[in-house]
């Protein structure tokens, strides 16, 4: 017997929509929770034996993150089904779970109003983030009560009805909402729940947990010194680690290794499990350097610490020995450290930097630079024009041309082409000792490869070098400060912003590049709860009633 | 395949590197003064590919290889006293599942007239006189010395040598699941070396020399690691995994050898002994070894490995698979048997006077990778570092 979900999420939806916005308020944005975000609420609300399975919509990525892409994308038909399908399945997970339902029913065969009411009261208030109101659960206790009766099981109805909850858009769509700032009339600000959203979001990439739903209800979270006291705890939570890490997966869009596929006759080395462990590794490094040892951010890109399974080493060919290894278990992270004369350092020499922008069966200076300038400089690179004459770059058996330096630098003489590549391939070359897989690699076709170059007027011999000029680039920390305030916004930073970005800066640089610091700044920033109401951008919620 | 350039140059790169470990290994025990500065250095491997050591050719087996199995058996059910029909009725049975005409191959033996396993019991079914191969030529070493004098010996197609003794491979050679001819690998091992690698800790190989092109001080050693071997994504043996080393002794050899122009030479009176896995080969012993192993510019290793074998070692692994092997992978499997016990060659019972070993050659690949001690592992700190210090050169 299947009901109609998608109608009862509505339903919730339209009640929620007409009933807890006040009239002062206005909805500012509404954005569609990540992938990653679903499981981690899903793991924060129901424990982490919950398991999600099915496919997600795509998500769309505007000003070089998905977080701003967010607030531009729907749910398509297909995408209801998929969200529906995963809302079931995790319902059924979780009642057939002892514990979750805090209540026993007076009959199992039977509805329960009283113990379906504490249930989606409690497990509510954490999935829409903000409390239930008294329409929305009536409508799931009615929910509970209607498939229990129809199916003779109390936990069958409310499963039925906590599938409806999850994949109603009030779960789905972080649902931004304006008040009116009291304190300077005609402006607005955002209501403290959605702070608190916001605030979650960024700092641990999922919903707020009771404290700060609590606070956001008792108005404290609407308070400096109860601003203040809330950042403050969750930044000393180790569960920044998941926002921290949720940003940098963003912004170095690792997404992207879902499609990526390399020859396995050229490249052997690169397994499903790199492809699943490439980005996994420079995640773990860029987390343990800069929240667990609060390192200096533009140290990603000279460190010579990171993190290994057995099959990253074997593709890097360092040795790994395991400690605790049983056969037949999942392979186990171990942290590594490349010795001081190895030539190997920072996140430009990760699989995930060097396999990610490159071809499937051989490497490109010029994908490589061009990620660099763009993912890390926040500089735009102009695409080629669709009639480039491909053919020397592309043929790695050219006796003429036996390494990428000599390919690009003869494809690039044509008068069309110099300009872009003067931009990207001088860094994209520093890297080519790694292959298009990541593995190292001294020569090229019997010749030995040149890694030397200029980047913005620094030299380098070589990837770690490059590295360091990376670190030490203007342009580094000013991308960094960039993003991370895109993505704590959730805007892109318009030209009006120089001001803000340039104060950010200072403070960034002040603080030592920390990034927890500047997380900090930002979120106690004006910026952070001001709302600007244009025209059209904002909808009315006496409009929508 | 493999990539060659990139083998090349992370074997390159690991040389380099490796070498610099080493000097930190050096520098930390504080015994520099007292070591030898030369080259001298281990290379280490994770076995690849393990296979009997055939060299199959045209026309190698008189009267044709030993037909299919589904005839085999019509043959040994006839040797029952069925009638053709009866006997080509119950195959037809087998094919179909059914699991009565399963059960009259399985015990098609007899012992006083009833019926027992034929694979347990492979003495109890009459010799179906399977072919053994006639040819010139067959891969593997002069084992007993007497050269071109040495009876049923082959030439050896790769170093010319007469008198090569490699009687497994005269006995399995005409069953077609087992034929090949280097570097091509029979389909028997495709099948059953993939099935092993997810299950039996891989075996390991190091070769200690000061030159890897010319040395008369060398040494091959062969251990067991207590990890699986692990695939790349062509489902070949991966390159440059580490694995540790498990400390049992008895898959720990030490050979002393020589290499020639990049090839490891052994021949010894040692026994080399590896444990291996239930299914397929609980263990490897060849006495009298003989080693021959090419070390290739891709870092690869690629050779043979011979000696005597008790021939029962090799019998029991295919007889283990049962009808299962016999029907998809084998062949008659007591018919196996009476090849294996009438080509044995070496080591006769004192009491009957039968030679208990034969003369074989295994083929042998390998590839990089990191062996490390399971007390270097045991000791090695979270830290990198720490554990390269601990890593020998290559």
């Amino acid at each position: 017997m299947r009901f109609p979900l998608a109608l009862i999420g509505a339903a919730a939806a339209f009640t929620a929509a007409t009933s807890v916005v006040a009239a002062d308020t206005q909805t500012v944005g509404m954005r569609r929770i990540s992938p990653d975000q679903y499981r981690q609420i899903i793991t924060d609300v129901f424990g982490a034996d919950v398991k999600i399975g099915g496919r997600f919509e795509p998500d769309r990525r505007e000003s070089g993150l998905l977080a701003l892409g967010s607030a531009k994308v729907s749910v398509t038909q297909t995408g209801l089904e998929q969200y529906d399908a995963m809302a079931r399945s995790v319902a059924a997970d979780v009642l057939k779970t002892k514990g979750l339902v805090p209540c026993e029913p007076a009959a199992e065969n039977a509805p329960d109003d009283v113990c379906a009411a504490k249930f989606f009261s409690s497990v509510g208030r954490l999935l829409y983030r903000r409390p239930i109101t008294d329409g929305e659960l009536k409508a799931q206790v009615g929910a509970a009560n209607a498939g229990a009766v129809k199916l003779k099981n109390f936990y069958s109805g409310m499963e039925l009805s906590l599938a409806a909850m999850l994949a109603s858009p009030q779960f789905l769509y972080r649902r931004e909402v304006a008040a009116a700032d009291q304190a300077h009339p005609g402006d607005y600000r955002l209501d403290a729940f959605s702070k608190a959203s916001k605030l979650s979001f960024l700092l641990w990439n999922s919903a707020p947990d009771m404290q700060l739903l609590a606070s956001a209800e008792s108005g404290e979270l609407n308070t400096p010194k109860g601003f203040t006291k809330q950042l403050d705890r969750m930044l000393a939570s180790p569960r920044l680690e998941e926002g921290v890490r949720a940003f940098f997966s963003d912004m170095f869009a690792f997404d992207d290794f879902s499609m990526l596929a390399k020859d396995a006759k050229i490249y052997p080395q690169f397994s499903l499990e790199v492809n699943k462990d490439a980005a996994e590794e420079t995640l773990r490094t860029v987390v343990d350097l800069l929240v667990a040892r609060r390192g200096d951010y533009r140290d990603i890109f000279t460190t010579k610490r990171t993190f290994l399974t057995p099959v990253l080493a074997s593709v890097y060919a360092v040795p790994l020995p395991r400690t605790d290894l049983v056969n037949g278990e999942p392979d186990a992270w171990v942290p590594f450290e490349y010795p001081a004369d190895d030539p190997r350092a920072g996140i430009l020499m990760h699989i995930s930097f060097v396999a990610l922008h490159s071809h499937a069966g051989r490497s490109s200076p010029t994908i490589r630079g061009k990620a660099l300038r763009e993912i890390m400089l926040c500089q735009k690179v102009p695409d080629p024009p669709g009639n480039v004459n491909f053919t020397v770059v592309q043929d790695t058996s050219n006796p003429m041309y036996k390494t990428a330096r000599e390919r690009v630098t003869a494809h690039a003489t044509e008068a069309m082409c110099t300009g872009c590549h003067k931009l990207t391939d001088p860094m994209g070359l520093a890297l080519e000792n790694m292959d298009g897989a990541g593995g190292f690699r001294l020569q090229e076709n019997g010749k030995t490869i040149d890694t030397t170059g200029v980047m913005d007027g620094a030299k380098f011999n070589n990837g770690a070098e490059l590295g360091k000029v990376v670190h030490d680039s203007p342009a580094a920390t000013r991308c960094i400060v960039n993003r991370v305030a895109s993505y704590a916004l959730g805007k892109s930073m318009a030209s009006g912003a120089a001001d803000y970005l340039k104060t950010l800066e200072q403070n960034f640089a002040k603080d030592g590049y920390r990034i927890p610091d500047l997380l900090r700044t930002i979120a106690l920033s004006d910026e952070f709860s001001r709302v600007t109401l244009t025209k059209t951008a904002a909808l009315s919620d006496s409009t929508a009633k | 395949m493999i990539n060659r350039e990139s083998a090349d140059n992370t074997a390159r790169y690991i040389r380099l590197w490796r070498r610099s470990a080493t000097s930190a290994l050096v520098a930390l025990a504080g015994v520099a003064a007292s070591v030898n500065p030369a080259s001298a250095a281990t290379r280490s491997y994770v076995v690849s590919w393990f296979t009997q050591g055939m060299y199959s050719t045209e026309n190698d087996c008189p009267g044709g290889i030993n037909p299919p199995i589904e005839k085999q058996w019509v043959k040994d059910l006839m040797d029952l006293g069925m009638t053709r029909d009866e006997a080509q009725a119950i195959v037809v049975r087998v094919g179909n599942g059914d699991r009565s005409a399963h059960d009259i191959i399985v015990n098609r033996g007899r012992i006083n007239g009833q019926p027992v396993n034929a694979y347990n019991n492979p003495q109890a079914v009459k010799d179906p006189m399977m072919v053994a191969v006639d040819s010139k030529y067959g891969v593997g070493f002069n084992l007993d010395g007497k050269g071109a004098a040495s009876p049923n010996g082959f030439e050896d197609p790769e170093t010319g040598e007469k008198g090569v003794n490699n009687q497994m491979a005269r006995a399995l050679g005409c069953i077609f699941n087992l034929r090949a001819k280097p570097p091509l690998r029979s389909s028997d091992t495709e099948q059953w070396w993939h099935l092993i690698q997810d299950y039996q800790p891989a075996w390991l190989i190091s070769i200690d020399a000061d030159d890897f092109k010319n040395s008369s001080t060398a040494k091959i050693t062969f251990d067991r690691a207590l990890e699986h071997p692990s695939w790349d994504a062509n489902s070949e043996t991966r390159r440059n995994m580490t694995y540790r080393i498990d400390p049992d002794p008895r898959s720990h050899t030490e050979i002393k050898g020589s290499i020639k122009d990049g090839v490891f030479h052994a021949a010894t009176e040692q026994t080399l002994f590896m444990v291996g896995d239930l299914l397929v080969m609980p263990a490897l012993e060849l006495h009298k070894t003989h080693v021959r192993i090419k070390i290739q510019e891709d870092g690869s290793l690629d050779g043979y490995l011979g000696g005597y074998q008790p021939w029962v070692q090799v019998y029991f692994p295919i007889a283990a698979g049962g009808n299962a092997f016999e029907m998809n992978v084998a062949h008659d499997i007591p018919g196996i048997y009476y090849l294996l016990k009438k080509n044995a060659d070496a080591e006769p019972d004192p009491k009957t006077g039968e030679n208990t070993a034969i003369s074989a050659t295994w083929r042998i690949e390998a590839v990089p990778s990191f062996n490390v001690p399971i007390e270097t592992a045991k000791s090695g700190t979270k830290n990198g570092g720490g554990q390269q210090a601990s890593i020998s050169s290559r």
